[in-house]
């Protein structure tokens, strides 16, 4: 099941410059994983503990995971995920 | 060098000062590769905080993808300090995105005077840059 991906510019370094990829799992986590294979270094840039990185948005179509199952969300065919850097500071 | 009008900046300070003691935050997005900022967008603090400021997540995912339809990017990231003066906080240099952004930091705090200070982030450090109004 492919699963496309929105990379943001911060992370395309590490997808060869690609704004859009194609992944595959049943979950976030699953799919994460596929990516650390196919873009070595990405996985520690998205997850942190187990979780999604503090620096990091994850959304399953319009959906922040970090407020639903977290990297336990489930995809479908269909779904795409976007990748966002978190915006924050003191 | 960050040139910005003198209309945007007063957008940017009639937020901060609305939401003083809570921190305000934004953007202005402009055209890709432009480095002219254009379109002064508040964000959401969904910290709320006196001392921390977190773009509203799901506010962020449609402005992004709004960005993206105009072929906009972000020219400039802002937000406020209530309680210090317009300097980086260390959690501003945690959370600093790399890139060419330029940073606008509007202090509220009674003892800055409306003070404003323009960085961009270079190697996880904050380095201050000249800030033109027109």
């Amino acid at each position: 099941m492919s699963i496309l991906i929105h990379i943001p510019t911060i992370l395309r370094a590490l997808t060869n410059d690609q704004k859009k990829v194609n992944s595959s799992g049943d979950t976030v986590s699953d799919i994460v994983e596929n990516l650390e294979c196919d873009f070595p270094g990405i996985k520690d840039r998205l997850i942190n503990n187990k979780e999604v990185h503090g620096f990091i948005n994850i959304y399953l179509n319009d959906e922040d995971i970090r407020f639903g199952e977290g990297l336990n969300t489930q995809v479908k065919p269909g779904d795409a995920i976007t990748i966002l850097p978190a915006v924050a500071g003191g | 060098m960050l040139t910005i009008k003198q209309k945007q900046l007063d957008t940017i300070i009639e937020q901060s000062f609305a939401l003083h003691p809570i921190e305000a935050c934004g953007v202005i997005s402009g055209l890709i590769g432009s480095d002219n900022p254009l379109t002064v967008i508040p964000m959401d603090n969904s910290a709320k905080s006196e001392t921390f400021f977190r773009f509203c997540s799901k506010q962020q995912l449609k402005v992004w993808r709004e960005m993206d339809e105009h072929d906009h990017e972000v020219i400039v990231f802002y937000h406020s300090h209530t309680n210090s003066r317009a300097y980086p906080s260390k959690e501003d240099i945690k959370f600093s995105i790399p890139g060419k952004s330029h940073h606008l930091i509007v202090s509220t705090d009674q003892n800055s005077h409306g003070e404003i200070r323009s960085y961009r982030f270079v190697n996880g450090r904050a380095v201050e840059e000249t800030l033109k109004i027109i």
